[in-house]
């Protein structure tokens, strides 16, 4: 804390010291020319000094400069270079800009960069653009953009193809994926197979895996921030795709042109629609999944303007049988997510910027049916929810060309509900009608108020330092959290940098899972009386080189993440027990991650692609588990190692290839069998006890596949249309997704079996744009 | 044609399995043991764990060339096994028992060993009976009420209740038992499904309890017959208060959790607790109180 108090007195100084000096401010909005929509990350500067800075997540920027006559820089990956002449006129200026798209220039990006990573304070984030998730090969023809994220250094797949992600050896549940800045609880369609999130609608993709700034909290391992498109305030467009299992369709334009405009997506597999031909007549089953973005935009005036954006999405496994004249059964099994965002943006001066956001986001699973029988009728349901409402407000005042200060606050009333089942019947004489809850209901207050400073304290040194303050209220139960955050950044030269981060996090919530798949019935739960706040602190450094003309980059990151307060079912538990969850799970959990991440990338030029490298380590520790000793993580993956390059021909004709290698899965064996009496399992009439390895001390067979993918573009009379050919895991690896042992029940001979998902794949799709 | 098509599918995943070469190590035929000292009585059957690939089956009840029986490292008997079931060859099941005052507070042995096999031992400590302040039966309610008193402030205890109806011929059969009692810990996790439960009640067969919560101290403990509950029959009841050694305790807990979590593949595997040092197996001792309500 000293420390820290130290650290506010010099900053303070160094900012009285700055401000002494006459400067003038620059401030203002960059759009996109052709569809008005603002953009992030765009580099805005003077050449031949250090003065710059990149525009927020609502495309606005503010530059504190000398005051006097200035040459002014925009430049944005995949756009036309902007020089401006800047008069000094005795006051602050305020310049907006529409900057165009450089149609000429190559497809060149692959990872697009707010500017040059060497330059950034903040360590361990990277961004992805939809273009860049489009060009990796698609499973099925869908892309996906967590599976991209997959292939970057220190994120981890989980079970083959599916779509949770681990962050530097955290779990999933902690991941904050923040949709419009409204947290998603399930990312997943299809048990994992497909994320959520429709490319189409998206505009950008930011993870953060560690150094986190202060503005961030509430997870202990990763922020995933994805921001939709706005709508074009310009023209109407559209764009879509048919594929093998779906179809999408993209819409937007302006509502009042230059002032409102909208956007909808919405997608849809068709393999319910697929297979109903071949069903027999008495039998309606199937199974889809399906999104809809909505998003509409409206500016006030030059300093107001407000977002409204909705998501949802849902998977269902539905079947309805006809037993004959009014009998029939209908069972469903579905879960999704509900999301929406209002926002305000407030340009309150050149230096002040204000964001006020209403958010409400759920997720259920639920699962039932209901018969009707010779006479009697019954219906059962069993659903599991969690619902937040929140509000936040966050400041960016930019004092000057050395500090940029944000500030905020919010408060989030998140409702539990574990477990419901509800049954209700029918007889000739009784009607039952019962709603059980196998866990209550628990409803939270959670709140957090953070400062930071993004300081460019001189040429060479930079950071990020802040304060974030969590709190909790749930059951009587108060909880709170100061969770200071720092990064520093040290320039060697224009083209390399060192740099070191240190963030701690709490976590007030949690995922319950049993399966290691990711499956819908895991359990959201709250932090209670019994199971406290999770918490992690995490050390960083790294080092980040440009070269060849900023066109190749190298990056390496050493971390330590230790972890505490983790829970875990118990053994056997799983989420449909009679107990309440609190019951059946081990708390007071310890985890423990290291390991370092290589990134070599090249962004410029007809070939991109880069080659990541993880060495890692994730260990857990539980009083009951394992016999109280340190054990690996499911997911401890000692080498993953990715590829992704992608070549354009010509402005008809690219390719793309993904290679991945991972360290198998780790899993507890089962080495022996004895006897226990007592029991029936076996013909002798005793009970078998399986012994078995100490957790997880065995692996999978490594995992590797091979993607491979072709685009042919076209332009045509009404727009451009692509054809896109995929093949996932071209040389047909087998790739674990579970072991068995199986035995021949006539030799009785035994043998290990490894059932794999995914073959070879071909898919194919067709993308237009209009 | 149609259900051709439906098959592709599904052939497609199941064309994904495959046998392959794991090495999963043999760790050879180890003698196991399951035993246990109650009520001044020594019980135990001897036999031979497989490896998990191997196409026999373990043997249980087996002859051993040696059993002996320690009390505080000194040796108290060599046992011989009765014939229980007679088979022949491998297939009959031997039983090693004997009667003793087995005194709480002493730390008991065993050691079996046979030809080709390693030697095998196991040790516990015998538990003191619980002591019991007091015990009460609300037959209106179903509702009984105990003050257990712990021993030996900063020693890790075990205890385990069970109900019992005494049927027609006086003899006990055990029954359903609920508490809202959070420290007790029920993991007979099947029993309670779809069961109408209230807020924080929970069922079984036997709730366990550690020490941890009232170390030293006394304990009011509060359970219902839960089958008087919802039928209103009003039969005699037996309370049955045990105190465990803890690896008796860590046995019978992982046991029922493994009986519960059966063939389930995607289940995280519930290891079944072993003291047997060389080998596999329990050696538990309890020591336990039957009270009349």
């Amino acid at each position: 804390m000293q420390n820290i108090k130290l650290l506010l007195l010099l900053s303070f100084l160094s900012i009285y010291w700055q401000s002494s000096a006459q400067n003038m401010t620059i401030s203002g909005y960059i759009e996109d020319a052709k569809s008005k929509e603002r953009l992030i990350g765009v580099n805005v500067f003077i050449p031949g000094t250090t003065y710059g800075t990149t525009t927020n997540t609502y495309g606005f920027y503010s530059l504190t400069i000398p005051a006097e006559d200035q040459i002014m820089q925009v430049s944005f990956i995949g756009y036309k270079t902007q020089r401006d002449s800047i008069k000094y006129q005795g006051k602050n200026i305020r310049r907006d800009y529409r900057i165009s798209e450089n149609v000429e220039q190559l497809q060149e990006v692959v990872i697009t960069a707010e500017e040059l990573p060497a330059e950034q304070a903040q360590m361990s984030t990277i961004n992805l653009a939809p273009q860049d998730i489009k060009n990796i090969p698609a499973f099925l023809g869908e892309v996906d953009i967590i599976r991209s994220l997959q292939l970057l250094p220190g994120v981890q797949s989980g079970s083959e193809g599916t779509t949770g992600f681990y962050v530097r050896g955290g779990s999933p549940d902690q991941n904050l994926i923040l949709l419009d800045g409204v947290p998603v609880y399930n990312a997943s369609h299809l048990f994992g197979f497909f994320s959520v999130f429709n490319a189409d609608a998206i505009k950008n993709v930011k993870l953060t895996k560690g150094g986190f700034p202060a503005r961030f909290g509430g997870r202990l391992s990763s922020v995933l921030e994805i921001d939709m498109k706005e709508g074009n305030m310009k023209e109407f467009h559209g764009a879509g795709s048919l594929g093998l299992i779906a179809g999408k369709l993209t819409l937007e334009g302006p509502i009042v042109k230059d002032r409102t405009s909208f956007i909808v997506s919405g997608r849809r597999t068709y393999y319910d629609l697929i297979i109903r031909p071949f069903l027999p007549a008495d039998v309606d089953a199937g199974y889809y999944f399906g999104d809809f973005n909505a998003k509409i935009n409206h500016i006030f005036s030059r300093k107001d303007r407000i977002y409204l954006s909705y998501y949802g999405g849902n998977d269902r496994f539905f079947n309805n049988e006809d037993y004959g004249g009014d009998d029939v059964l209908t069972s469903s099994l579905e879960w999704g997510n509900n999301t929406g965002s209002l926002r305000w943006n407030r340009l309150y001066s050149d230096k002040l910027f204000s964001n006020l956001t209403a958010t409400f986001t759920e997720y259920e699973f639920r699962v039932g049916s209901e018969e009707t029988f010779q006479g009697e009728e019954s219906k059962q349901d069993y659903f599991s929810r969690i619902r937040d409402y929140g509000l936040r407000i966050d400041y960016e005042y930019i004092y000057n060309t050395h500090h940029n200060f944000r500030y905020g606050a919010s408060y989030t009333y998140h409702i539990f509900r574990p477990g419901v089942f509800q049954f209700n019947g029918q007889q000739e004489n009784s009607i039952v009608d019962s709603v059980f809850n196998l866990s209550d209901p628990i409803y939270s207050h959670d709140m957090y108020a953070y400062i930071e400073d993004d300081w460019n304290i001189n040429e060479k040194w930079r950071a990020n330092y802040g304060l974030h303050y969590s709190a909790y209220h749930v059951d009587g139960q108060f909880y709170n959290a100061l969770q200071p955050r720092a990064s520093v950044r040290y320039l060697l030269n224009e083209n390399w940098s060192v740099k070191g981060s240190y963030a701690s996090m709490t976590q007030y919530i949690h995922l319950l899972s049993n399966t290691g798949i990711g499956l819908p019935t895991d359990l959201w739960v709250s932090s209670t009386a019994n199971v406290k706040p999770s918490n992690s602190q995490q050390l960083a450094f790294g080092t980040t080189r440009h070269f060849l003309g900023n066109s190749w980059e190298i990056s390496g990151e050493v971390y330590y993440k230790w972890m505490d307060n983790l829970i875990e079912y118990q053994e056997g538990a799983s989420f449909f027990t009679s107990s309440d969850w609190q019951n059946v799970v081990e708390t007071d959990g310890l985890g423990r991650a290291y390991g370092l991440e290589l990134l070599l990338r090249k962004n410029k030029g007809r070939t991109t692609g880069w080659v990541g490298y993880t060495l890692a380590w994730t260990n857990r520790q539980f009083e009951n588990l394992n016999e109280g000793r340190e054990f690996p993580y499911r997911y401890d993956r000692r080498n993953d190692i990715s590829l992704v390059l992608n070549h354009k021909f010509s402005e008809k004709l690219d390719v793309g290839l993904t290679w991945v290698y991972g360290t198998g899965i780790a899993f507890t064996a089962p080495l022996a069998q004895y006897a226990i009496g007592g029991g029936t399992q076996n013909i002798f009439g005793n009970n078998i006890v399986t012994r078995y390895s100490d957790r997880n001390a065995f692996r999978f067979p490594s995992y590797h596949r091979l993607d491979l993918g072709i685009n042919f573009h076209k332009k045509t009379r009404w727009g451009k249309r692509t054809w896109n050919f995929s093949i996932y895991n071209a040389y047909n690896r087998r790739n674990p997704f579970f072991l068995y042992i199986y035995e021949n029940l006539i030799t009785e001979e035994k043998e290990v079996r490894q059932v794999s998902l995914f073959p070879l794949i071909p898919a194919f799709s067709y993308i237009f744009k209009f | 044609m149609k259900k051709i098509l439906l098959l592709i599918p599904t052939l497609a995943l199941f064309a994904c399995e495959k046998r392959i070469n794991y090495d999963i190590p043999n760790e050879g035929n180890k003698l196991t043991a399951v035993a246990s000292i109650e009520a001044g009585r020594f019980e135990a059957y001897a036999g031979i764990s497989e490896y998990i690939l191997s196409a026999d089956e373990p043997l249980y009840g087996i002859q051993a060339d040696g059993f002996e029986l320690y009390e505080n490292g000194n040796l108290l008997r060599e046992i011989n096994p009765d014939l229980v079931i007679n088979l022949g060859s491998n297939d009959s099941v031997y039983r090693y028992r004997t009667q003793y005052n087995f005194t709480p507070g002493n730390t008991y042995r065993i050691k079996i060993y046979k030809d080709g096999f390693n030697d095998i031992e196991g040790r516990t400590k015998v538990p003191f009976p619980p002591v019991i302040i007091s015990a009460s039966y609300d037959i209106p309610n179903n509702k009984i009420t105990l003050s257990l008193q712990d021993d030996f402030e900063g020693e890790e205890n075990y205890y385990r209740i069970r109900l019992f109806l005494v049927d027609e011929d006086g003899d006990l059969e055990s029954t359903l038992l609920s508490t809202f009692d959070p420290t007790l810990e029920i993991y007979d996790l099947s029993v309670g499904d779809f069961l109408d439960l209230q807020e924080g009640e929970k069922i079984g067969i036997q709730a366990y309890l550690k020490d941890e919560h009232f170390d030293g101290s006394t304990k009011k403990i509060t359970i219902y017959d839960y089958l008087g509950t919802i039928e209103s029959v009003v039969a005699p009841l037996v309370l049955e208060i045990a105190a465990l050694s803890e690896d008796q305790y860590r046995w019978e807990i992982t046991k029922e959790i493994n009986d519960f979590v059966g063939d389930n593949p995607f289940a995280e595997p519930v290891q079944v607790h072993s003291n047997i040092k060389n080998g596999f197996g329990i050696l538990g001792s309890q020591t336990t109180i039957q009270i009349d309500l």
